[in-house]
């Protein structure tokens, strides 16, 4: 019996990562969407579109609910104060599959993207 | 002659565990592979995404992000799809550019999605078998 709830245990932390390690690639994905829709936004003189647009964008990538902030000019990273970049930060809730059991019902996950506007009108993503 | 009785309880507990423990480890490598593979169509639909995006958005490569995220899901049997899309509205609903009449602008958005066929190891209430994993990236380009 031991052995039993040891075994269920470890296929529960097992599953949990593996849960985890989607959410965060999925908000990631969402992460970049937001950003480079924000920055359209933005080239398109739709200013107070942006946050919509992220928002938008983001739930097309399978995340709702979550809090998503879209700043400009970036906070952080490498083009921090550059306003011709976009950057969308998503932190997401998520509840855990199996470690409710052990007292973690859930884990915030953390997704953040730069859309930056080239000189040629394109988008590239950054850090 | 007597027999052992403690050989007659082992085989009962054996009898009530041994299902216990196969559904338990089927359970286990169907849920394993479900999250591995959800995993792998994700990454791969992104990997297709970040190809096609630094093309030109007006002459999108769509065969290239489809390759894109076949590699990177190589041998795992998912089908990959690129497909220009487009929508009235930031919230409206993804639909092809070519029957979209927007009366005023329409956002075009790329769309990668990966499909793979999974049959489970047993058959679970509810759960149908075989069944789809398919995942998807959308990006506005426009």
């Amino acid at each position: 019996m031991i052995v039993l709830v040891m075994l269920c245990g470890f296929l529960g932390l097992m599953a949990d990562t593996a849960q985890l390690q989607y959410v965060r690639m999925r908000a990631q994905t969402a992460a970049d969407a937001a950003a480079v829709a924000a920055l359209h936004e933005m080239r398109g003189g739709n200013a107070v579109s942006m946050q919509a647009a992220a928002v938008d964008d983001a739930a097309r990538n399978g995340v709702k609910g979550a809090t998503i902030q879209v700043n400009c000019p970036p906070l952080s990273g490498e083009h921090s104060g550059d306003t011709t970049a976009v950057e969308a930060r998503i932190v997401e809730r998520t509840p855990t599959l199996f470690m409710a059991i052990f007292g973690h019902s859930s884990v915030t996950v953390l997704a953040r993207a730069v859309a930056i506007a080239d000189a040629k009108g394109g988008v590239t993503l950054g850090e | 002659m007597r027999r052992d009785p403690r050989k007659g309880s082992a085989l009962i507990e054996a009898a009530i565990v041994l299902p216990i423990f196969a559904l338990l480890v089927c359970g286990s490598v169907d849920i394993a592979r479900t999250l591995h593979l959800s995993q792998v169509g994700a990454a791969a639909a992104r990997a297709g995404m970040q190809t096609a995006f630094g093309s030109d958005p007006h002459a999108l490569d769509l065969n290239a992000a489809e390759n894109a995220a076949l590699a990177d899901a190589a041998g795992t049997g998912f089908t990959a799809k690129a497909s220009r899309v487009c929508s009235c509205s930031s919230s409206a609903p993804l639909v092809s550019c070519d029957a979209t009449a927007c009366p005023a602008r329409m956002t075009a958005y790329l769309r990668v999605e990966t499909r793979v066929l999974i049959e489970p190891l047993m058959r679970y209430p509810g759960v149908p078998s075989p069944f789809t994993i398919r995942s998807e990236a959308v990006l506005r380009i426009e």
